[in-house]
C-alpha cells in the first residue's frame, strides 16, 4: 500500500514536470530575443504615434486638396494666382510667429519670493530660474498654446532661456524679473494646465514661496518676432 | 538499499522540477508571459497595417505637394511679383518648421546606463531634455530634431504617463537629438565645464555625441494651423 502511494507522488510529481518543460520550452521558443519587457510598450508608443500620423496626413490630404483646387481655378489669371500666394505667405509667417497676433489666453507672472533671507538659507530658493520658465513654457505648449511671449519676447522654434547672473537671456536679449509670460489658445486648458492637477508646476513655485500670479484674457497681443535669423550652416 | 535509490530518484525529479518552476517563474516575470507575447504580435501586425496606410497617404500628400509646387513655379515664372512672394514663402516655411532641412551639426544621444531596468521615467526626465535643448538653441542651433520629431514653436516636452510626449507623440529613452549649426560650438556648449552634459553623467544617463557632415532634420509631420491666434492688422 505505501509502495503504490509511493509511485502515484512519483506519477504526478512527473506529469507536473513534463509539463514545465513543455510551457517553458514554448515561451522559450516564441520569445527568445524578440520580445522583452520593453516591447509591449514600445510597441504600443510606435502604434499610437504611427495613429497620430495617419490622421494629420488625412488632415493634410484634405488641406492640399483644397489648395491644388483653388490654383487649378486661379490659373490663367495672374491676379487670383497672386492673391493666393498673398494668402499663403500670411498663413505661413504667422505660423512662424513673424506677425503680430491676437486672441484669448492667459498671462503668468513670476517674480522672486518675497521673503526674507534669514540665516543659512539658500537665496537660490528664492529667485526664479530659467529652468521655473522654461517649464512653465513647455507646460503651456502642451496646453496647445499657439503663440507665446515673455516680457514682450516672442518665443520661436528657437529661442533660448537661459540664466546670466541675476538676469535671464530670451533670444539673447536680457530680462529681469517680475517675468510676464503671456500664451494664445484655449483659455480654460491652458488655465487648467497651470493650475489644476494637471500641472501643479505653478503651485511648487509657489510653495517655494515665489510669487506667482495667472489670469484669463479675453485678448491678448503677442509681438512678432523681430530681429533676423539667418541660416549659415542650413544648405 | 531499494528505498534509498527510490528516495534519491524522488529527490532528483524534485529538484528539477523546482528548477523548472523558477526558471518559468522568472521567464514570466521578465518578459511577461506568454500572454505578453501574444499582446505584441498583435501589435506588431496592427501595426504593419497602419504604417501601410500611412505610406500610402503619405505618397499621395507628396503628389500633390508637387503640384503645388509646380503651380507656384510657372507662378513665378510669368511674375516678378509672384516670384519674390514664392521666396519669401520658402523662408517663412523654413522658419516655421515645414520644410526638411540638411546641413552641418551634431546628433546626441541619451541612453540610460542600464538596459535591463525597466523604463524608469524618472531617470530620463523631461527637463533634461528641455535643458539639452535648450543649450542648443543657446549656441545657435539652426533646426533641432528628437527623435525625428522636429521641433518648432508649439513643440512641447512633457511627461505624459510612463512616457515623454513630443509634439504629442510618444517617446521612451533613448532619445536622439540631431541639430544642424557649428558642430564644434554645439559640442563645445553641451560639454562646458559644470555644463549639461556633467549634469547627465551625474545622473546615470550615457550620452554620446557626434560630429556630423551631412544631418538631415525632417519638417514638423503633422497639420499646423492656429484657431485662437489671429493677426494684427496693421
Amino acid at each position: 500500500m505505501a509502495r503504490r502511494h509511493k509511485n502515484i507522488i512519483i506519477l504526478f510529481a512527473a506529469i507536473l514536470l513534463g509539463l514545465t518543460f513543455t510551457i517553458q520550452f514554448k515561451t522559450t521558443q516564441q520569445g527568445v530575443g524578440i520580445v522583452t519587457s520593453d516591447t509591449v510598450p514600445q510597441l504600443s508608443n510606435e502604434l499610437h504615434n504611427t495613429k497620430a500620423e495617419v490622421e494629420s496626413l488625412r488632415q493634410q490630404l484634405g488641406d492640399l486638396r483644397s489648395r491644388v483646387e483653388d490654383y487649378e481655378r486661379a490659373m490663367g489669371e495672374q491676379g487670383n494666382l497672386n492673391e493666393i500666394l498673398e494668402t499663403q505667405l500670411e498663413t505661413v509667417r504667422t505660423l512662424a510667429g513673424l506677425t503680430e497676433v491676437e486672441g484669448p489666453g492667459i498671462e503668468i507672472v513670476l517674480d522672486d519670493s518675497k521673503w526674507e533671507l534669514t540665516h543659512g538659507n539658500d537665496p537660490n530658493l528664492l529667485l526664479v530660474h530659467d529652468e521655473d520658465i522654461l517649464a512653465v513654457v513647455s507646460e503651456l505648449k502642451a496646453a496647445g498654446a499657439e503663440a507665446i511671449a515673455i516680457n514682450g519676447q516672442r518665443i520661436m522654434f528657437n529661442s533660448e532661456i537661459r540664466c546670466g547672473g541675476p538676469t535671464i537671456n530670451i533670444n539673447s536679449v536680457r530680462y529681469a524679473p517680475p517675468y510676464t509670460i503671456a500664451a494664445i489658445g484655449e483659455p480654460n486648458t491652458l488655465f487648467g494646465f497651470m493650475s489644476g492637477a494637471e500641472s501643479g508646476y505653478l503651485d511648487l513655485l509657489e510653495y517655494y514661496g515665489l510669487e506667482v500670479s495667472v489670469h484669463q484674457k479675453e485678448a491678448i497681443t503677442i509681438p512678432a518676432y523681430v530681429r533676423s535669423i539667418n541660416f549659415r550652416y542650413i544648405k | 538499499m531499494k528505498t534509498l535509490k527510490a528516495q534519491m530518484s524522488i529527490g532528483l525529479v524534485c529538484l528539477a522540477l523546482g528548477l523548472m518552476l523558477t526558471l518559468q517563474f522568472r521567464n514570466v516575470q521578465n518578459y511577461g508571459g506568454i500572454l505578453s507575447i501574444q499582446r505584441a504580435q498583435e501589435l506588431a501586425s496592427e501595426l504593419k497595417d497602419i504604417r501601410n496606410q500611412r505610406d500610402s497617404l503619405q505618397a499621395r500628400v507628396s503628389e500633390y505637394e508637387g503640384r503645388i509646387q509646380e503651380y507656384e513655379e510657372s507662378a513665378a515664372r510669368v511674375s516678378v511679383v509672384a516670384e519674390g512672394m514664392r521666396n519669401d514663402l520658402e523662408r517663412a516655411r523654413l522658419l516655421a518648421g515645414l520644410t526638411d532641412v540638411e546641413g552641418t551639426g551634431i546628433t546626441v544621444s541619451l541612453s540610460e546606463a542600464q538596459t535591463d531596468q525597466e523604463f524608469n521615467v524618472f531617470f530620463i526626465h523631461y527637463d533634461k531634455l528641455l535643458k539639452v535643448l535648450n543649450e542648443l538653441n543657446a549656441a545657435g542651433a539652426e533646426a533641432v530634431s528628437i527623435n525625428e520629431q522636429r521641433v518648432i514653436a508649439t513643440t512641447e516636452i512633457r511627461l505624459a504617463g510612463s512616457h515623454i510626449n513630443i509634439n504629442y507623440q510618444r517617446f521612451a529613452p533613448p532619445f536622439v537629438f540631431k541639430a544642424i549649426g557649428d558642430p564644434q560650438t554645439l559640442e563645445a556648449a553641451l560639454k562646458l565645464k559644470g555644463g549639461i552634459v556633467e549634469e547627465l553623467e551625474y545622473y546615470g544617463i550615457l550620452v554620446n555625441i557626434k560630429r556630423e557632415q551631412e544631418l538631415f532634420i525632417p519638417r514638423y509631420s503633422k497639420v499646423l494651423e492656429f484657431k485662437y491666434a489671429k493677426p494684427v492688422d496693421k
